[in-house]
């Protein structure tokens, strides 16, 4: 009968699974048990209450109030801040730098291409934390602050970083964008809307005019109508250094722009591949019509390239967000250097902290990659219904 | 009748002269200057080159300073390379004992050895595997000491030797953990199928530090008391686990590619489950993959430069620590251009083959 039982594939499987799951349990248990006989020698109280004490040290860039004596909580937010901050600097650079340098790929022109192909290449082939600390380099190499580099008087580059001109109250600068934003998603709405009634889908008037309109007319309004006052802080030199303004630090710089090349050498690819993936026959059929040069790319080839590319571009972004954690080299105060390094070593809390941290990497990617299936959903749809 | 007679003038005109001189100026008119506006940008960019190239050669070699002992004896205007001439052996070796040196280079062709043999047609394959096996072992032997070599303390790792043991090493010990997680991803077992899940889609969303960081802080933690285990062992653990979850989708994505009659002959020929895999599928998937695998070693290669953070001293460790010694200061670029030199040279070759060997594969399967 035994031997029945243990020739069942099911009650075979069935075993398999048990062990497998109980060996992962033990090792579970054990490690949990060692970890806190550990922290019991160390005096360590586990858990994250530790958050609500007071943090005591200074981050050099921060978007919303802070000071060593706000609590480890609020330090967290800061440093999440610098995290999706830099990010979303690079991502916009990186797109630009990157999408610059697969357009000149796969230009006719030689001498662009081969130039192209030799930079997108020795950028992808070096590795990261080679640019990051170059860039660092060259910013603190920079004329110190009495000897800055002016530009036109409302920017001053110097080793103690870029000081812009700024609103006085920094408030209105995020309520401002807030506007900007959502005049563009007005525009886009409403443009969608009057599109999805035309009888001939895919001829309708371009969408952009509209979201531009929006995004500049709604913050217009907004402004005569609240009738806030806005004015300028502009940086004055005064003493050993430079008062007003906002300053981008060196560390966050240096990671912007490491961040930027870097990542760019990869989209770079990404739309070069896309390209070349659209067939040779439709450059032909262009042509056979008539369509010179620059409408055949913007109207037909960029159209069909820009959807396969989309999964793999979000992908680098999500890469990018990651990679900003390597603002712990240069000593920018990002997520994982804040907690994951100052609050760490002060509290101990070792477990705590690094669980913190990868557990918020876990929801961005976890945000990012629902928006990109209903993405993919809602395209699928487009081109199979 | 025109249409004929031009016809005819033409065939009549003598061919040209020179036909390579032809050929060339066409080539330059077809590929440099088609329209007014591709000819401005090649003017432009000749332009640029024209300026930017003599003057980068003239830095970088005519004008720079090779030989000398300390930053007084750069005098020129150009690079002055001696933090690299002068430091070269703690470059590449570390703080390794001079005498030792041998066990070094024999590993370093060790694993430069990889590569021939990867696409040998007349090895065995059973020999590249039994290879692929042993080398990472003989590489830590020849490096750490033990049975018969001198120990050498792993504080004494340093520069581009830890840099390419833990390229090496790393990858290949990932392979098989990388293997057995695709697996277990397509295992037809919920529970075996969610840990696979769950263990690849988690490693995979953080950013290498952070499991760094926990490599450096963290894992002591899960020990017993007094059991400590080296900072560079720690390092290497948490790079294999991490290379084994990216490469999991990698294998995953050539297991996709083999075809379901594969897997129904084997069951057909009553196969189990462990000789269908081992005999029949994953050697094609293996051969499939080996240029993604290579991109990927690639990848792993530039991630072990983060190792840096928490103070493994690799070859960037030992750059930054140059550039901030009071005898090189000031003398960063020269020494970050050597150290991306380094890193561009090796992976641009890597990457090249990688192509290569996907090239010929494309056209063994037409």
């Amino acid at each position: 009968m035994w031997n029945k039982i243990f020739h069942n594939a099911r009650v075979l499987s069935t075993l398999q699974q048990c062990a497998v799951l109980a060996v992962v349990a033990i090792a579970f248990y054990m490690l949990v048990t060692n970890a806190s006989a550990n922290l019991d020698a160390l005096g360590i109280a586990s858990g994250f209450d530790f958050l609500h004490e007071r943090a005591g040290y200074a981050i050099s860039f921060q978007l919303i109030d802070y000071s060593p004596d706000d609590t480890y909580l609020r330090a967290y937010a800061v440093g999440l801040l610098n995290t999706l901050l830099v990010s979303v600097l690079s991502i916009v650079l990186a797109t630009i730098i990157g999408v610059f340098l697969g357009v000149c790929r796969v230009s006719e022109n030689w001498l662009l291409g081969r130039l192209s192909h030799l930079a997108v290449e020795f950028l992808r082939n070096v590795p990261l934390i080679v640019h990051l600390i170059w860039w660092y380099g060259l910013m603190l190499a920079l004329p110190n602050v009495r000897q800055a580099i002016s530009f036109n008087d409302v920017g001053y580059l110097s080793n103690r970083g870029l000081t812009l001109a700024w609103a006085s109250d920094g408030s209105l600068v995020g309520w401002g964008l807030v506007c900007v934003i959502g005049g563009a998603v007005l525009g886009y709405a409403l443009m969608a809307r009057h599109r999805a009634h035309l009888p001939w889908k895919g001829f309708g008037p371009p969408i952009w005019p509209a979201m531009l309109t929006g995004a500049i007319a709604i913050p217009l309004v907004v402004y005569l109508i609240t009738g806030t006052s806005w004015q300028w802080d502009v940086p004055v030199l005064r003493g050993f250094g430079l008062k007003g303004g906002i300053t981008l630090t060196p560390e966050l710089l240096a990671l912007w722009l490491a961040l930027s090349f870097y990542s760019a050498s990869y989209i770079a690819e990404i739309v070069r591949g896309s390209i070349q993936s659209v067939s040779r026959g439709q450059y032909e059929a262009a042509s056979a019509l008539g369509f010179s040069e620059m409408p055949t790319m913007l109207r037909l080839i960029v159209p069909q390239a820009i959807y396969p590319m989309v999964p793999q571009v979000t992908s680098t972004y999500l890469n990018i967000t990651k990679n900003s954690s390597l603002g712990v080299v240069v000593g920018y105060m990002e997520l994982v250097s804040a907690t994951g390094g100052t609050t760490l070593n002060q509290t101990g809390q070792a477990i705590e902290c690094i669980a913190l941290v990868m557990a918020t990497y876990c929801v961005i990617s976890l945000i990012t990659s629902l928006l990109m299936n209903i993405y993919n959903y809602r395209i699928s749809l487009r081109t199979h219904g | 009748m025109t249409v004929l007679t031009k016809q005819l003038h033409s065939d009549r005109q003598a061919p040209p002269r020179h036909p390579w001189k032809h050929l060339a100026t066409r080539w330059i008119k077809k590929q440099l200057f088609p329209t007014p506006f591709q000819s401005c940008l090649s003017l432009t960019t000749l332009v640029l080159l024209l300026w930017f190239i003599p003057f980068a050669l003239d830095w970088l070699l005519f004008s720079a300073t090779f030989v000398g002992d300390s930053k007084a004896d750069c005098v020129g205007d150009g690079a002055c390379w001696l933090p690299v001439t002068q430091r070269i052996e703690l470059f590449v070796y570390g703080f390794y004992p001079d005498t030792e040196i041998w066990r070094v280079n024999i590993a370093f062709g060790l694993a430069a050895s990889i590569l021939p043999v990867l696409y040998l047609k007349q090895v065995d394959r059973r020999w590249v595997l039994g290879y692929l096996i042993v080398l990472p072992f003989l590489m830590w032997w020849l490096l750490k000491g033990g049975a018969g070599l001198s120990e050498v303390s792993s504080t004494k790792f340093a520069g581009i030797l830890v840099t390419i043991f833990l390229g090496v090493i790393g990858m290949l010990f990932a392979l098989p953990i990388g293997i057995l997680l695709a697996l277990g991803r397509r295992s037809k077992k919920p529970a075996i199928k969610l840990l696979s899940v769950l263990y690849i889609e988690l490693v995979r969303s953080v950013p290498v530090i952070t499991l760094l960081f926990m490599a450096s802080l963290m894992i002591q933690l899960f020990f017993p008391e007094g059991m400590t285990i080296d900072i560079f062992l720690r390092v290497l653990i948490v790079l294999i686990m991490f290379t084994a979850a990216y490469m999991a989708e990698t294998i995953r994505g050539g297991l996709q590619g083999i075809s379901s009659g594969q897997f129904e002959a084997a069951e057909a020929l009553g196969f189990s489950y462990w000789k269908t895999m081992g005999l029949i599928i994953l050697p094609q998937v293996l051969r499939n993959t080996i240029p993604p695998l290579l991109t990927q070693f690639i990848g792993l290669f530039k991630e072990t430069t983060l190792v840096v953070v928490v103070g493994v001293l690799d070859v960037v460790g030992i750059a930054m620590s140059t550039t901030s010694a009071p005898e090189w200061l000031g003398l960063e670029h020269e020494v970050y251009l050597f150290l991306a030199l380094f890193f561009f040279i090796i992976c641009f070759t890597l990457s090249h083959y990688a192509r290569h060997l996907e090239k010929q594969m494309e056209k063994s399967r037409l």
